[in-house]
């Protein structure tokens, strides 16, 4: 199993379009810092105006903490689809070229095949997390400096001590290698059920466009079917960044992503493990 | 005494309202040189699937090394090499890289002195270090049996592997597999639709025409039987004409076409008839026999219709 790994591991790694993912984070995160850096003070004032009319606010607000923070909301839509590049593409992609029937004519199971390539998108996706959490917070912090993170929610405005910041963020980043990982495994459900790369890629899209749009219709039959919705969670993240920490809902969020996870595993397992190789 | 390597029996494949292989039966034995012949669309491909488990069978028993195919699979492929369709390789990995997975994918040696050795063998060690997507397709059949060789297994698979060659590509792709044959005493199950390919280097042959076999048997025999369709440029080709409308060879003439005396002939008869042409002063200039799949193809579909109604 290690040897196959080590073997799609080589394979995604040859391909150009894996670095656009690494590459499209980087130059991104740099790109907010860079703005951040030159206007950041306007821009704090602006964003904390209405705060300073009600709070004496005497903290330097605009700091890596901050950064990170706001980097976080490229997870609902950018950094998925970066994800999906990789992972809509690593069966399809073997369908595409025809090298599906050369891997499958090699003396292991499907099941041994499809978890090697299966694994291996979730290393990819664990890289495009640690490139995030190395951009966003190491080097925001690195250029900014650390300081209380003043979060608006839902609830109102929460004032986090900066001794009280760096683990929400170690779990926070692991809660979002959890929503990107379920991103990941529907495009590779889409992915071993075409043969052609672009189609998982904008089924995963169109899928999280769809279930988000959904998301905000409020209306009752969507109302208790939307807490189901995997993208309703994937924003979970935030959730560590409350004071205190709900951690109910936490697990209840965890839950519905591993669970999806677990599901669409299940039916590509159940599909491709039967399916007869016709390309 | 030889030993079965492929036995398959009553194998069916049904597609949504569509038979691709309809109860099919032959047994390839170890050192054959197997042809597998059939037009396009006769279900070779679905047989050279079931046999590499791409596909599953919708009935009936396939046999490998003596072992089923649905309960030892992984045991049997790795003692098989297939080429299924096309030799498809990643094409932005170079030869040698190709070589390597390949090697790794079945835990063999993937040592560099092994991997160049085989790729000396196909002729494409000169080109070990260029990428994949720089080779024309001659070159990728020669890679694709490369792949099918870093384990060193007893049976080799190739589908139609001279297909949309240049000769020069298809008399390499021939020696290859003759060499395979006779030096390494592989056992090879090669697919084709073309006829001259399969009388080139296969022993023995079945012809699978809508799923079902037509033929089975040794090509020479098989081929030395048949009824050619011949050829004979000569001169005076009147006079050749009348010679020949007074004589018994009159029951295998047809036609002049294209200035030429066509006859449909058993081949064992050709040199009888050049005799008799020389003897009475015509001077044959050449004799072309042809036999075309889609001929041979009709003659057995004629005689297993006939051998149906009897």
């Amino acid at each position: 199993m290690l040897s196959m790994i080590l073997i799609e591991l080589e394979k995604i790694f040859r391909k150009w379009r894996t670095y656009i993912g690494l590459a499209a984070i980087i130059v991104l995160v740099a790109l907010i810092q860079t703005v951040m850096f030159i206007q950041g003070d306007q821009y704090g004032n602006m964003m904390l105006q209405s705060l300073r009319q009600t709070f004496s606010i005497d903290a330097k607000l605009i700091n890596g903490y901050l950064l990170a923070f706001l980097v976080k909301g490229l997870t609902y839509v950018h950094i998925p689809f970066l994800v999906t590049l990789v992972s809509g593409d690593i069966l399809a992609g073997e369908a595409t070229g025809g090298t599906i029937r050369v891997l499958l004519t090699k003396p292991l199971t499907r099941s041994k095949i499809l978890l090697a390539k299966y694994i291996t998108t979730e290393i990819y996706t664990l890289l495009v997390v640690a490139t995030l959490a190395l951009m966003s917070y190491a080097v925001s912090v690195w250029l900014f400096g650390p300081g209380q993170l003043v979060v608006i929610n839902s609830d109102g405005v929460v004032v986090l001590a900066k001794n009280d910041v760096a683990w929400r963020f170690i779990y926070s980043y692991l809660y979002i290698f959890l929503g990107l990982s379920t991103v990941s495994t529907l495009a590779f459900f889409f992915s071993s059920l075409v043969e052609n790369a672009l189609g998982p890629i904008i089924s995963t899209m169109a899928v999280i466009i769809v279930f988000t749009a959904l998301s905000f219709l409020d209306v009752s039959s969507i109302r208790t079917l939307k807490q189901f919705f995997f993208t309703t969670h994937i924003a979970g993240w935030r959730l560590f960044f409350d004071d205190p920490i709900q951690w109910d809902s936490i697990y209840k969020s965890g839950s519905i992503l591993l669970g999806h996870c677990i599901g669409l595993f299940g039916i590509t397992w159940f599909m491709f493990t039967r399916k007869d190789v016709t390309t | 005494m030889n030993t079965p390597v492929i036995e398959v029996s009553n194998v069916r494949k049904e597609y949504k309202g569509f038979t691709a292989v309809d109860g099919i039966n032959f047994t390839v034995y170890s050192g054959d040189v197997f042809g597998f012949l059939g037009p396009n669309g006769a279900g070779k491909s679905t047989t050279i699937r079931m046999l590499t488990s791409l596909i599953h069978p919708t009935s009936g028993s396939i046999k490998l090394f003596g072992k089923d195919l649905s309960t030892h699979r992984e045991e049997i492929l790795a003692n098989v090499g297939a080429i299924v369709e096309r030799p498809d390789m990643y094409l932005y990995l170079n030869a040698i890289n190709n070589l390597e997975l390949v090697a790794r994918m079945y835990g063999a040696n993937s040592s560099k002195k092994h991997l160049m050795s085989i790729l000396e063998m196909v002729g494409l060690a000169q080109r070990a270090e260029s990428k994949v997507k720089t080779f024309s397709h001659g070159m990728k059949q020669r890679l694709g049996i490369a792949c099918t060789l870093v384990h060193n297994p007893q049976l080799i698979i190739l589908d139609e592997p001279t297909t949309g060659l240049d000769p020069q590509g298809m008399k390499d792709i021939r020696d290859i597999i003759l060499h395979l044959s006779k030096d390494r005493g592989k056992t090879i199950f090669l697919s084709s639709h073309i006829l001259p390919e399969i009388e080139l280097t296969a022993n023995r042959m079945v012809i699978i025409n809508r799923g079902k076999i037509v033929v089975e048997g040794e090509v020479k025999k098989l081929l030395n039987d048949d009824t050619v369709k011949l050829m004979v440029h000569c001169s005076p080709i009147e006079t050749a004409t009348t010679i020949i409308a007074e004589s018994n060879w009159n029951s295998f003439f047809v036609d002049v076409e294209d200035g030429a005396l066509r006859f449909d002939i058993p081949t064992v008869n050709v040199a009888g008839l050049n005799q008799y042409l020389v003897e009475h002063g015509i001077e044959v200039h050449s004799l072309v026999p042809t036999r075309s799949l889609e001929d041979y193809f009709l003659k057995c579909i004629e005689q297993a219709e006939v051998t149906n109604m009897k």
